[in-house]
């Protein structure tokens, strides 16, 4: 569905989506931020799933985290390490993710 | 899959470099990665190579037919767990089209690209990926050899050792004395010895109320040592004695027949009923072998990819790594792997890695109903992975029970999900 975009963008070889583009290739730019996420949060148990989820739900957690609005043990203290732009990029690469069950 | 030469991958990917039209897969689809070590960083890269590009030829070789992580191991030292607890198969990472092979890396042929195995094999790689873990130095402190494991076991890699202690604890009087004593920085798992502390404490104040642990520190100060020791002191008032080492904790030598630790230039001797002493570490021996440890005895690396920058082509990860900031973890060592194995596909693709960041979070057991942690993330700046300025952190002091007894369940959920996310 979202090949022609990708196309389209494929022509402009500077654009880091370009690259994603590439066949089946992966988004890597995604992933060498929000793969860190499944370290903590792979199985079920007491830390919450979030493959699969929202982005735009996981976005507004983790900006809540990092500004306070959400109250936390670790996760305030990482999220603070992120910014508006990283954000957005983990929450879409974790939404686009199938949940292993 | 047609094996590329060394000739033809190296004009390929010096095309791909050069024009950015190069047909992308096909490099990909003919390379062959092997990891070294299936521990949390070797598991990890295996596993992710394999799913950002299936058309990789991921072999990995390891030693053991299960992997005994030193993460939860102090919870089996304290009688709270039992070893299958912590022991992880490799059936994972062979349904995730991981190639196992069960031997060990003797040596590797960086010109010809090649790792030799004890077995004889000869494994031929266009990128090799190194996780041995540590190698424990019985040549640092005198009377510490191969002939004091038995009598005054590290317990620092998880397996026999860490039943031996166990034993070793529960075959003790009650009114003994426990000495732990740990080394100075850079070793495995810096919070680890404290924790361990806390749980023999927890088992000793239950079943010999009498018992006194002593901790013979290298170190004038450990990882979250404050939180620490306000839990020692709600939870085990008066068992758990510290001695910093500028203070006569460091260690200079040991008797491990008389279960002797003598410091201070030999002005005081210390005996324990048993005795945990933690030797200091290096890179695991492939490392030493393979000149990828320089002479701090840990193996420099680029940070992007973790490249070595001693051996071209081949990638140095976890406890074996000199990493900037970050701790010798096994999150660490996972949260490197995931990154080295998006680094590599990106260099078999020709193309550039987007900015990455590293993150660890140490959960540390007070007791099985009290967490404390540390957190971090890391970037590189400046050449050098360090944390990001304002985040990460510790656990707050003075924090009320709920949330000690929530850190403890999230160390336990965490485990469950790093062990899903390295193994499979």
């Amino acid at each position: 569905m979202k090949r022609p975009a990708i196309m389209m963008l494929a022509t402009f070889a500077s654009f880091p989506a370009a690259r994603a583009g590439a066949g089946d290739a992966p988004d890597l730019d995604g992933f060498v931020l929000g793969s860190a996420c499944l370290t903590c949060h792979a199985a079920a148990g007491a830390i919450a799933r979030i493959e699969g989820r929202e982005a735009a739900m996981l976005a507004r957690q983790l900006a809540g985290f990092r500004d306070g609005a959400r109250t936390g043990t670790v996760m305030p203290r990482l999220a603070r390490g992120l910014d508006d732009a990283q954000i957005a990029r983990i929450a879409a690469w974790l939404a686009a993710r199938e949940v292993r069950p | 899959m047609s094996a590329l030469t060394r000739r033809h991958f190296l004009a390929r990917a010096g095309a791909a470099l050069g024009a950015a039209t190069l047909t992308r897969g096909t490099l990909a689809a003919s390379a062959r990665v092997v990891v070294i070590g299936a521990g949390f960083g070797g598991a990890t890269c295996a596993r992710y190579l394999r799913e950002l590009d299936p058309a990789l030829a991921v072999t990995l070789v390891e030693r053991e037919p299960t992997i005994a992580t030193c993460p939860f191991s102090n919870l089996v030292i304290a009688g709270l767990a039992g070893m299958d607890s912590i022991a992880h198969g490799l059936l994972g990472l062979r349904a995730a089209g991981v190639d196992v092979v069960r031997d060990s890396a003797v040596a590797i042929d960086a010109a010809r690209h090649e790792v030799r195995l004890a077995g004889g094999r000869r494994l031929g790689y266009e990128r090799l990926v190194v996780a041995p873990g540590i190698e424990l130095r019985l040549d640092a402190v005198p009377g510490y050899d191969d002939s004091a494991l038995g009598a005054m076991p590290h317990a620092w890699q998880a397996g026999t050792q860490t039943l031996l202690l166990r034993r070793q604890l529960a075959a003790m009087a009650d009114g003994g004395v426990v000495v732990i004593a740990p080394p100075g920085e850079p070793f495995r798992c810096p919070p680890g010895p404290y924790e361990r502390a806390s749980l023999v404490a927890h088992y000793l104040a239950r079943h010999k109320p009498r018992a006194k642990i002593l901790i013979l520190d290298a170190k004038d100060g450990f990882s979250k040592q404050a939180l620490f020791e306000e839990g020692w002191a709600a939870r085990y008032p008066g068992m758990i004695e510290w001695v910093a080492g500028s203070q006569g904790g460091l260690v200079e030598r040991v008797e491990p027949a008389r279960g002797v630790l003598v410091t201070e230039s030999g002005f005081t001797e210390h005996r324990g009923d048993v005795v945990n002493f933690i030797p200091p570490q290096r890179a695991g021996a492939i490392a030493q072998v393979a000149d990828l440890a320089d002479e701090s005895g840990w193996c420099p690396v680029d940070p992007l990819g973790f490249a070595s920058t001693r051996v071209p082509d081949v990638h140095v990860l976890g406890d074996a790594a000199q990493a900037g900031a970050m701790p010798k973890s096994g999150f660490s060592a996972n949260s490197q792997a995931k990154i080295c194995a998006a680094a590599i596909v990106a260099a078999l693709r020709g193309e550039t890695l987007p900015a990455p960041l590293w993150t660890n979070t140490c959960y540390s057991l007070v007791a099985p109903d009290y967490g404390i942690s540390v957190a971090a993330v890391y970037r590189v700046d400046n050449g050098a992975i360090s944390a990001v300025p304002d985040a990460g952190g510790v656990s707050p002091l003075d924090a009320d029970a709920a949330f000690r007894r929530r850190e403890a369940d999230y160390a336990r959920a965490w485990y469950a999900s790093i062990s899903r996310d390295s193994w499979g």
